[in-house]
């Protein structure tokens, strides 16, 4: 285990008998990522307000949510706010095409938000890490990754967006995914 | 199991991890999940690697310091731990499923017996569990008639994949009919199954994806008919 997810580990059992410091100092570790995922899915500030918000509620209302046998609080965090992200990306387009209306909430074109944010050193070297690795994918495989996960799409949207068969996505998605996990283990 | 047949789970597991199945893959899914992947430690592993590799690539994404105003929002609503939620918005429902269980016992003991004790059983300490999570939330069913309430709960959590139905002295189903359970979105609506009530207590657990969904119909179908269309609206509820 590394000591970054050593220490997310502590400050989580911490937060889990109401420390508030606790609390506040994995806000400070993990905001700035949660943010920043959530406002590239949603495009939208107040949409990524929300989502960032509704994650950190929920883990402080519900801390046994996370089980530490499963994997780094990194990853279970991380994955509630995705999934949070995805469900509004989702539910705001099934509103937009019941209700035939814009968005109301400010457009995403030509906001800047790109405010210095200092990583901890653990987070800015998974960062450089995640990065790297993904470079290391097929063009395809990178492609099918970042429609699903940066763009919420289901395998079945994206097949029709790119023209090819559902088999083809499933294939793609598996093999980046397989080949991220085997250059991430090695990082570890 | 032949590798031909984990190598297609391998790749339905990529896409659960993505949150990117829908239709009969996500059925599928869900299928393997409940019967497969918890006896299978090859699944269980994949499944866990995808998980935290797709966690991982938040890291991907540009982070952003939040605005300014967030953490004071949080802190306002910060409840001390020995006051978060739980205790005073669920005491109800665990008190009334407690009492449920231990005034009826003999009638609840007849039905699980008709209906299968272990699976009762199981279904309804999951039941209580999950509505003692801090962030499940409870409502009750609404019908046509506002002056008569519905015998029917949803008790649902905002990350859950399912939510539970939660009835008390259920009417029988006219006969030849059956009740059943319609996911919908407020234009479709996609038939989940029916349920037969027991005497006295009646636990459903229904998978539910929240990003599709955003109701709960319970309706009178035709009894081992899969219905195309929804029948006669007897409940209704918001997810």
């Amino acid at each position: 285990m590394r000591d970054g997810d050593r220490e997310d580990l502590e400050l989580h059992r911490r937060l889990s008998r109401g420390d508030r410091e606790a609390f506040d100092e994995l806000y400070r570790r993990y905001s700035p990522t949660a943010y920043g995922i959530a406002y590239r899915l949603t495009g939208q500030q107040l949409l990524a307000q929300d989502v960032v918000h509704d994650a950190f509620l929920a883990l402080w209302r519900a801390p046994e949510a996370f089980d530490a046998a499963r994997g780094p609080f990194r990853s279970f965090f991380l994955a509630l706010v995705h999934h949070r992200a995805v469900d509004t990306i989702r539910r705001e387009e099934r509103m937009r095409a019941r209700q035939d209306r814009a968005a109301n909430l400010e457009p995403a074109v030509g906001e800047d938000l790109s405010e210095r944010v200092v990583d901890e050193d653990f987070v800015a070297r998974r960062r450089r890490e995640v990065r790297d690795s993904l470079e290391d994918l097929s063009a395809e495989q990178r492609q099918v990754l970042e429609m699903a996960y940066f763009e919420g799409m289901t395998q079945v949207r994206i097949a029709e967006k790119l023209g090819i068969p559902l088999g083809t996505v499933k294939t793609r998605t598996f093999a980046a995914l397989r080949k991220l996990r085997r250059a991430l283990e090695t990082e570890d | 199991m032949d590798p031909a047949e984990h190598d297609r789970i391998d790749e339905l597991m990529a896409g659960y991890a993505l949150r990117s199945l829908s239709g009969e893959d996500a059925a599928e899914a869900d299928r393997l999940l409940s019967e497969h992947v918890p006896g299978c430690a090859r699944c269980r592993e994949t499944l866990m690697a995808f998980s935290d590799t797709v966690a991982d690539l938040a890291f991907a994404a540009d982070p952003i310091a939040p605005p300014e105003t967030l953490l004071p929002r949080l802190h306002r609503e910060l409840e001390p731990r020995d006051e978060r939620p739980p205790v005073g918005r669920w005491a109800g429902i665990a008190a009334g499923v407690a009492v449920v269980l231990v005034t009826g016992g003999l009638a609840i003991s007849q039905v699980l017996r008709a209906e299968g004790l272990q699976n009762q059983n199981s279904l309804f300490a999951q039941a209580l569990r999950y509505s003692q999570r801090p962030d499940a939330d409870s409502a009750r069913f609404v019908g046509t008639d506002p002056e008569a309430p519905a015998p029917v709960s949803q008790v649902a959590a905002p990350d859950a994949d399912h939510f539970f139905l939660v009835g008390s002295e259920v009417p029988p189903a006219p006969s030849g009919l059956a009740y059943g359970i319609w996911l919908s979105d407020g234009v479709d609506a996609v038939f989940a199954g029916t349920f037969v009530p027991g005497p006295s207590m009646t636990v459903v657990k229904v998978p539910f994806d929240r990003s599709r969904f955003d109701r709960v119909l319970i309706t009178l179908e035709v009894e081992g008919d899969v219905p195309t269309e929804p029948g006669d609206a007897l409940w209704e509820a918001a997810a």
